[in-house]
């Protein structure tokens, strides 16, 4: 039986990590070495691997959370960790110097994924960096021909993490 | 005596016949003559449809009527005297109308020109809610119903409420028959807003949408609709079941048939209308095939993930 398992990406630093432990049934295992390029100046550690949380249903079967390595360097993993997800929750760190560039990388890179199953944005940092505002990210994916959710999150709050997998899963549900 | 003149639409797909119909009411507040809409056949003015074939026909002899305004829409035609432009906009609409009918019908004084005297309406719920998507088009509103008023900057897309956003609930029922629609000037509505709390255009025009029970597309179970782009939620006073609700139109073609069964009729009217009403909604016919509707179902194993997460299904 193959594995059921959501996505987490999105560029160092956005809370991929936080976001899974917001959710996960036991601390995410989190593969991170020591930062050494630009991102070291925000962030001492970063995710070389993946992160690794877990749900667990009523019948015992296990859901998975993975969180992609952010810089583009690991980005060779990205493919091995998409086979078989459910949908692609995407985090944007709008204190980015360009966020809907930040965007377009995984949009790109998960074109296929996103085609197949769904995806969802989650825009953190607005309230100290409102632009681009929602509308601006909503227009941006309608010139990519795409109506994706987007919403403001805050990936420390719980809530915040599960409405975002919950709107996902809508976008995945058959029809 | 007050003019009538009737507007005719002449091979117009149905969709531009419903924009026309509601443009009327706007008409009627805004010129000085009165209006009626024939939805299938010449009038003393005439909008032809010069890329339907209906159109073509009747164009050569509506242009042989001195007595008779046909406007080209579309197509081909060097004789046109007048024209719009595919697709319908609202404002080239009014312009255009309200110019014809002040060069051919009105005399000075039936315009009554230097008289003040405010256009005053009694709408009904469905027409106001149409009348305020555009009146949003251009200038600036006063819209009355005793204590309560909203004044709208159809330019800047504001609005003001005197009191709570609960008033608009009084004004969104369908007892709210009795509405003054009167044009203010630019500073008085200044003035006039400063004491009361601003709303967004889009705001203002989600919150009734949503929350009337009308539904604005016609046949809403034989169509599909898909969002062209996501709806700024959090601008619009959205809950959390709207996401749900918008998110399932984001990434396919559904039937009215499956949002009902996840939203229920109430609220899968009020969110079809509302998107209508932002412009965030495509729509196109159903397909004659009966197996493809209602086959959204909230599936297993997501329903288990919610329970799970501890959201509802």
């Amino acid at each position: 039986m193959s594995e059921l398992k959501f996505i987490f990406t999105g560029p160092p630093g956005v809370g991929k990590s936080t976001a899974i432990a917001a959710v996960s049934e036991f601390a995410p295992v989190v593969t991170d070495v020591l930062a050494t390029d630009e991102l070291s100046d925000i962030k001492a550690q970063t995710t070389a691997a993946l992160d690794f949380g877990e749900i667990t249903l009523d019948d015992g079967e296990k859901v998975r959370l993975y969180g992609t390595p952010g810089q583009r360097r690991f980005s060779f993993m990205w493919e091995i960790l998409i086979e078989g997800g459910l949908g692609l929750v995407i985090l944007v760190d709008n204190s980015r110097p360009d966020p809907l560039a930040d965007l377009d990388i995984y949009l790109e890179n998960f074109s296929g994924f996103i085609r197949d199953t769904g995806a969802v944005i989650g825009v953190t940092r607005m309230e100290s960096h409102p632009q681009p505002d929602l509308d601006d990210f909503a227009a941006h994916l309608e010139r990519h021909g795409l109506a994706l959710p987007v919403l403001e999150v805050d990936i420390r709050r719980r809530e915040d993490v599960v409405q975002l997998l919950d709107v996902l899963m809508m976008t995945c549900e058959p029809a | 005596m007050v003019r009538r003149i009737t507007l005719g639409a002449c091979g117009l797909d149905e969709n531009d016949r419903l924009v026309l119909q509601s443009l009327i009411n706007i008409l009627e507040l805004r010129s000085e003559v009165r209006w009626d809409f024939s939805s299938e056949g010449p009038g003393e003015i005439s909008i032809v449809d010069l890329d339907s074939e209906s159109g073509r026909r009747l164009w050569g002899e509506l242009c042989r009527q001195p007595e008779r305004v046909a406007i080209a829409y579309g197509g081909q035609a060097e004789d046109a005297a007048y024209r719009l432009e595919k697709p319908l906009r609202s404002r080239s609409v009014l312009q255009l109308l309200q110019d014809i009918s002040r060069e051919r019908y009105v005399t000075e004084a039936e315009s009554g020109e230097g008289q003040s005297g405010p256009a005053t309406a009694e709408l009904s719920g469905k027409q106001f809610f149409q009348q305020l998507i555009d009146l949003f088009e251009s200038g600036t509103w006063a819209l009355r119903d005793g204590d309560r008023m909203l004044l709208i900057d159809g330019p800047r897309k504001r609005a003001w409420l005197r009191g709570p956003v609960d008033v608009l609930a009084g004004m969104a029922r369908k007892s709210f028959a009795r509405l003054q629609v009167l044009p203010i000037e630019a500073a008085a509505l200044e003035t006039a807003a400063r004491s009361l709390d601003p709303i967004s255009a889009p705001a203002l025009i989600w919150y009734f949408a949503r929350h009337h029970s009308l539904a604005l597309q016609a046949d809403l179970a034989n169509r599909r609709y898909r969002l062209r782009r996501w709806p700024n939620l959090r601008q619009l006073g959205a809950g959390p079941d709207d996401a749900r609700f918008c998110a399932l139109l984001s990434r396919r073609w559904i039937a009215f048939t499956d949002l009902e069964l996840v939203a229920g009729t109430r609220d899968a009217i009020g969110l079809l209308n509302a998107l209508a009403a932002i412009g965030l909604l495509q729509v196109r016919p159903e397909e004659r095939n009966p197996a493809t509707a209602g086959t959204v179902v909230s599936g297993g194993l997501f329903s288990r993930i919610r329970k799970r997460l501890g959201v509802g299904a």
